[in-house]
């Protein structure tokens, strides 16, 4: 598993749920990079994952956010 | 402290990044600013991830757009949002659309710990808390 940049991540990925692990973060919690350890469509099966570590871990979707939806939270 | 994050003006809502403390660990996850929700909320799947039961939280009413149903109410260790973190917090659980492409919601509980700024002409939001105001 090799560590990679987000704009990286987002091209190998597209549109995917990742389980980064080791996150390169800033101060305000922006992933910019990490170590893939999962990739999938569904969000159910990061989460699944999640719990086999232990580390600081990061969810992250690499689809343009929000693109054609409308939020009422 | 004061501090500042910026958000992307191009999507319809603010999404924050934010860590979970809890007994198994960080995770880094993104949540959206939500001054509608009075209590910050968690999708189940990041909870357990972390380490939290959710079936041994308290249980509340949570009225959403459509609907009422029960949940459970939780206290986690931690959470770290927009430069600022509070320690033992309540949150709710209850699992956002995966279409949502959220973890989870930043609600009041969080914000109205500080004097919170979202200033749409620079793309930030700026918090101060309130001891300090």
């Amino acid at each position: 598993m090799e560590r990679l940049k987000i704009q990286e991540i987002k091209e190998k990925y597209p549109d995917e749920w990742v389980l980064l692990l080791e996150p390169e973060t800033d101060k305000m919690l922006h992933i910019h990079g990490g170590i893939v350890a999962v990739h999938s469509p569904k969000r159910s099966d990061i989460y699944a994952q999640l719990q086999h570590y232990t580390q600081r871990r990061a969810v992250y979707f690499t689809g343009q956010f929000g693109k054609n939806k409308i939020y009422a939270l | 402290m004061k501090s500042q994050d910026t958000f992307d003006v191009s999507g319809n809502i603010i999404r924050i990044g934010a860590e979970i403390y809890g007994p198994r660990g960080i995770i880094v996850a993104s949540l959206a600013l939500d001054t509608g929700a009075s209590t910050t909320m968690l999708n189940a799947g990041i909870l357990r991830a972390a380490g939290y039961d959710p079936a041994r939280g308290s249980e509340t009413r949570l009225i959403t757009g459509s609907t009422t149903l029960t949940a459970r109410l939780l206290m986690i260790d931690r959470l770290d949002a927009a430069g600022q973190s509070v320690e033992n917090f309540e949150v709710v659980c209850h699992d956002l659309p995966e279409e949502s492409e959220l973890d989870g919601l930043l609600g009041l509980n969080f914000l109205c710990l500080f004097d919170t700024e979202i200033n749409y002409s620079n793309a930030t939001i700026v918090l101060k808390p309130l001891r300090d105001a």
